[in-house]
């Protein structure tokens, strides 16, 4: 915890305020400018002895955001308990401080300074803010030192406490929505439908009788149908199996090996492809899809194909912690048969078909703005734009 | 309600305490009206519910044409004493124009600080107690006036930063805190800063250097007294009627009198005309001059030069209200002094004018009384003033004119004056008692001559035009015939001295109006006036007042008013203020830094005896009598006992709210109907049976019903009634109050006889 004082410009005015009504009332002998004088005076000091006296022994913490993600506020908020047992705190900023070291995970490189404002805490009272940062990249985001400042209650001398407490969160990749007609055509109609499952619970549709085996459930029984002479019969259901789909990001190439037209950014070409991935997956799995994912070229492991928000989050903080800087191999990587599940393969710069079974969908990062429901928010990316579709490879569209 | 709920109300009271400050020591009561009414009307125009600003570029140029109003008028007047006058007015019109821009809390700072110019501005003019009274209000308001500001830049940048996100982002809003505990603690911090700020601007205040006797250039004010006559000043003169001092005339006996004529108080004798400066100025070197020392006790007279005082004098007992003057004003001729201080005065026995030292003190005379002869024995006027013997010389008056002018009078008037004085041959003292009768006709023809009706008596002079090479006191007496007491006087003291005839003008105050119930004359500032005194023997002076005394009495009897009724106290104030806040210099600050240092040296000791002493003047100041102490030590027992009642009170408060675990949230009134069980616990434990804190009361009833069933049958229906008032909402009206006093009673006989 460090503490220390700042005179800012108001307060240096203020000093020269204090210094001029202080000439006058020593060239004249005028007592109410004298008392004036020691006010502004005791101002001074007391601007200092609240706001120290104030953040003295301050405690902050900050509550963790789970996570944030492209262009999207995300709120990060702080619980700030003031250390004095008499003053209390008023019009306090917190704010987060850059890290010392030259380190590209740090909050700096994702998201402009922001702080959150404390009107009133009371002596001994724990008040929560937050403060809204909007993330301009993917990755892991690292939070280092916190800062609590005021100036309260004159503005003159500003007091400040810093402490340090690390947190790393990670920023999801940017989306935009798919249309539902371009999943469709990914999914290719025929890989989803009702598939009886193994078990013979009872949740789901009714789909037959068979014949009682040794671990059936005494309650799964039909015994309506039972005959003395013969053995028990048990209900099967069936469980509705959703489509699949299986995303494979191709990163196998390094960055500067990447073979695109002169002037674009390599790097921002790869961010594109994984926020194309993001989004695809993010408007199958909202549909019901039940998605995966595979990365290509980086050691990461398989997501398995599943639904739901939860799988979701995990499917997306996958690809927000992609490091591009590692290094790339090319080694192979399990793809399903095409009677499991629908594969769609994201390529950075071209297309390359022996990545993926014959039916398997190639797209590139070019592609989005055909996908994308409202293509003109796409403007909004940096490099991504319904004019630069497929403007680096004649390959992009399905390979089937 | 959040604690910035009321700030745009607090911006504008400061910006009108700052006109009105600024109003106040300027005496421009017109742009007071103007300012404060828009300040006002800003509340409902600009901060009201429709809010309608005034656009920028309509702000920008009115603040330009303020700003040239300001350069016009003192390139009109390029007075360097008048420019921060203009900066002050520059400030009170930019601080109200900005009320009716829209603002923020940057644009509220510039407010507050073009509000502080105006004040700062307007210290350099005024050193009067409502203008202190206005500042010092001033002050602590903007204490509070800058914390809000503070709250609501935090706000404002707040709301700024999240504005400056993405836009169509859900961002949660940023709103202030609300609630009793915010606005509570901040209005606890305002007043902890305001009265250590205000302690910290005292301490400086005590210590801040100063010169020595800096004071005295405050004394002096356009409506009291002054020790000269100015008569360069052609602007209208305010009249007030504020009290200066209370004048007791009492007969040799001893009993209060009202003496015939109005009583005409010397403070300073002015025998000088300054046609260059234009203004009556006092003897150069003032050699002859002697001190007398008094010895705290208003009783011991100390003589001041006359051999024997004889018992047949007057005593004139003179009691100071609002203005503190090192001037002792006294009736022709004193002859001793007593004060109620220990002071050294000096007296000039040439003109017997008298003066405090104010050398070495840090309290200035509230009373002093003087013995007076109105018809002093020349033997006694020479003994007083032993070697100053006033030389029997013809006068200087070098104003072309004003000679020309008195013949002329005296030519029409009395043309027997202008006959040359004939030695009678009987002796050189005959004829000197001829030229001293001559002289006395000769003041008495001017006299009757200003007091006619082609004079007129006015406080009015914007009509009085100096002009380059004129004389004033010649162009009131040719061409403009009107003017105020300093004129009339100016005129007679002009044209005896151009006549040869010893005159001097006398400054003071005249006591006109007696109060019957207390037996004094009651002078105000509008009681400060100027006549002559006209040598009219070796030893003699007579007093001639060329001013109108019916003149005098019908301004006098037209000014009084309602507020003249709260005046006593005003007046006390204002005496209090200037004697210890205006006038406080480098000496009063050694005196008080020595009384300091005595009172460590003596480790208190001495502590007793000045509180002693501070009830003795305390009894003198409100002139209470023998019977004071006993009113005094009344009052004294009976704010002790209402400090002890208030400290008990909230003592008990404070009990019941840890008993009932009652936050701040809970009313006082349900805790005032709450409050019996605390007697009921008190009863309990005289019963012997305290009740743990841990227990509940009704699991605790039980328990006593145990030890004391007697005491628990009685106490189960209040312990009953607190369930229903403390968590049943139910409100006890008067009858059940006085049911549940009396159960209390009960119970509390109950428990005290089971100890017995």
């Amino acid at each position: 915890m460090r503490y220390r004082y700042h005179l800012n410009l108001a307060g240096f005015l203020y000093l020269a305020v204090t210094l001029l009504v202080g000439f006058a009332a020593t060239i004249r002998p005028n007592n109410l400018l004298v008392w004036i004088f020691g006010l502004l005076l005791g101002l001074i000091v007391l601007s200092g002895l609240i706001s120290g006296g104030a953040l003295f022994r301050i405690s902050m913490r900050r509550l963790d955001p789970m996570n944030g993600r492209v262009d999207r506020p995300m709120i990060v908020r702080y619980a700030i308990q003031g250390g004095s047992r008499f003053i209390p705190l008023f019009d306090v900023r917190v704010r987060e401080i850059p890290s010392a070291q030259d380190d590209s995970s740090d909050w700096t490189t994702f998201a402009a300074s922001a702080f959150a404002w404390v009107m009133h805490a009371g002596p001994g009272e724990t008040v929560h803010a937050e403060a809204v940062f909007v993330p301009r990249r993917r990755g892991r985001m690292k939070f280092n030192r916190l800062e609590a400042r005021s100036s309260f209650p004159f503005g003159l001398i500003g007091k400040s406490v810093t402490i340090g407490t690390e947190l790393e969160t990670l920023v999801f990749p940017r989306t935009c929505r798919i249309r539902e007609s371009a999943i469709e055509s990914l999914l290719g109609g025929g890989i989803g439908g009702g598939r009886s499952g193994p078990g013979t619970g009872s949740i789901g549709e009714y789909a037959g009788l068979r014949e009682y085996r040794p671990g059936d459930s005494v309650r799964s029984v039909a015994w309506k149908r039972v005959r003395p002479d013969r053995s028990p019969v048990v209900i099967q259901r069936a469980m509705p199996s959703p489509p699949r789909l299986i995303l494979v990001v191709d990163l196998r190439r390094p960055t500067a090996q990447l073979r695109l037209l002169a002037g674009v950014d390599h790097r921002e070409r790869e961010e594109e492809a994984i926020s194309f991935a993001a989004s695809i997956a993010e408007t199958s799995i909202n549909l019901g899809v039940e998605g995966g994912l595979r990365m290509a070229g980086i050691v990461m492991p398989d997501l398995p194909m599943r639904g739901g928000r939860r799988h979701l989050g995990r499917l997306q903080a996958q690809l927000a912690a992609v490091n591009l800087d590692v290094e790339r191999l090319d080694g192979k990587i399990a793809i399903p048969p095409p009677n499991v599940a629908s594969v769609v393969v994201i390529h950075v710069d071209r297309v390359d078909p022996t990545l993926g079974h014959h039916g398997a969908w190639h797209l590139l990062p070019g592609n989005l703005a055909e996908f994308a429901q409202h293509p003109a928010e796409l403007r909004a990316w940096t490099t991504v734009s319904p004019e630069a579709g497929g403007h680096d490879s004649g390959n992009a569209g399905a390979a089937a | 309600m959040t604690p910035l709920s009321r700030y745009r109300r607090h911006l504008r009271i400061e910006v009108l305490l700052a006109v009105t400050a600024y109003a106040v020591a300027l005496q421009n009561f017109e742009l007071l009206f103007i300012l404060g009414a828009a300040t006002l009307a800003s509340g409902y125009v600009s901060d009201g519910p429709r809010g309608r600003y005034l656009p920028i570029w309509a702000t920008t140029i009115l603040a330009a044409i303020f700003f040239g109003w300001s350069v016009l008028s003192f390139i009109g007047n390029p007075d360097s004493a008048s420019a921060m006058a203009l900066v002050g007015r520059l400030g009170c019109c930019l601080a109200v124009l900005r009320l009716f821009g829209r603002r923020s809390a940057r644009e509220d700072r510039q407010v507050i600080l073009l509000a502080v110019v105006a004040v700062v501005g307007a210290c350099l003019y005024s050193f009067q107690f409502f203008f202190g009274l206005v500042v010092v209000a001033f002050s602590l308001h903007t204490v509070q006036v800058i914390m809000l500001n503070r709250l609501e830049s935090g706000l404002d940048d707040a709301r700024a930063e999240r504005r400056g996100l993405i836009a169509d982002l859900p961002v949660p809003p940023v709103e202030a805190a609300s609630g009793r505990s915010p606005i509570g603690q901040f209005r606890g911090l305002v007043i902890g800063c305001t009265v250590v700020a205000c302690v910290l601007a005292t301490g400086v205040f005590l210590i801040f250097p100063r010169k020595i006797d800096a004071g005295g250039a405050a004394l002096g004010s356009r409506t009291g007294f002054t020790a000269e006559v100015d008569l360069t000043r052609n602007d209208q003169i305010g009249q007030s009627n504020r009290e200066v001092f209370t004048v007791e005339w009492a007969d040799p006996q001893g009993v209060p009198i009202q003496w015939p004529q109005p009583l005409r108080l010397r403070g300073a004798v002015l025998d000088r005309w300054n046609s260059a400066e234009r203004r009556w100025m006092g003897s150069v070197g003032r050699r002859y001059l002697r001190t007398v020392t008094t010895s705290g006790d208003p009783d011991v007279f100390v003589s001041l030069g006359a051999a024997e005082i004889s018992r047949g004098l007057y005593t004139q007992t003179v009691t100071m209200r609002s203005l503190a003057t090192s001037r002792v004003f006294a009736r022709w001729a004193p002859l001793a002094i007593a004060c109620d201080q220990p002071r050294t005065f000096t007296i000039e026995p040439a003109d017997l004018e008298l003066e405090d030292t104010v050398t070495g003190e840090l309290d200035r005379f509230t009373t002093y009384r003087l013995l007076i002869d109105p018809n002093p024995s020349p033997e006694a006027i020479e003994s007083i003033a032993g070697d100053a013997t006033p030389p029997v010389r013809p006068p200087v008056f070098n104003v072309f004119g004003v000679r020309e002018e008195a013949e002329r009078i005296l030519r029409e008037e009395a043309p027997a004056l202008l006959e040359p004085l004939v030695e009678t041959g009987d002796g050189a003292d005959a004829d000197e008692a001829n030229r001293w009768r001559r002289n006395r006709q000769i003041a008495e023809t001017f006299t009757r001559y200003l007091r006619g009706e082609d004079f007129r008596y006015t406080l009015d002079l914007r009509r009085f035009v100096q002009r380059r090479g004129v004389d004033p006191i010649l162009a009131f007496l040719t061409e403009y015939r009107f003017g105020h007491c300093e004129y009339f006087a100016s005129g007679l003291a002009g044209l005896c001295q151009s006549m040869g005839i010893e005159c001097r003008v006398i400054t003071g105050f005249v006591a006109v109006e007696y109060d019957d119930a207390i037996g004094r004359y009651i002078v105000r500032e509008s009681n400060a006036h100027a006549w002559v005194e006209v040598r009219t023997g070796r030893w003699s002076w007579r007093e001639f007042d060329p001013t109108s005394s019916e003149v005098l009495d019908e301004l006098q009897a037209g000014r009084r008013s309602w507020a003249d009724d709260w005046r006593w106290l005003y007046d006390r104030a204002d005496f209090l203020w200037t004697s210890r806040f205006v006038t406080f210099d480098g000496t009063t600050q050694a005196t008080l830094a020595d009384r300091f240092g005595e009172f460590v040296g003596s480790g208190g000791r001495g502590v007793l005896e000045d509180a002693e002493a501070i009830s003795r003047k305390v009894n003198r100041y409100f002139q209470l009598g023998p019977a004071g102490y006993i009113w005094l030590g009344t009052v004294a027992l009976a704010m002790s006992l209402a400090v002890i009642a208030v400290v008990a009170q909230l003592r008990r408060r404070r009990r019941i709210r840890q008993v009932l675990h009652a936050g701040k949230d809970l009313p006082t009134g349900r805790i005032r109907e709450a409050a019996f069980y605390l007697d009921v616990l008190d009863a309990f434990a005289a019963a012997g049976c305290a009740k743990p804190e841990s227990t509940p009361p009704m699991q605790h009833l039980d328990a006593v019903l145990r030890v004391r069933p007697d005491v628990a049958e009685a106490a189960r229906p209040l312990v009953e009634i607190f369930y229903e008032v403390r968590f049943g909402s139910r409100r006890l009206d008067a009858s059940a109050r006085r049911s549940v006093a009396d159960s209390v009673a009960r119970l509390q006989t109950l428990a005290e006889g089971g100890l017995r």
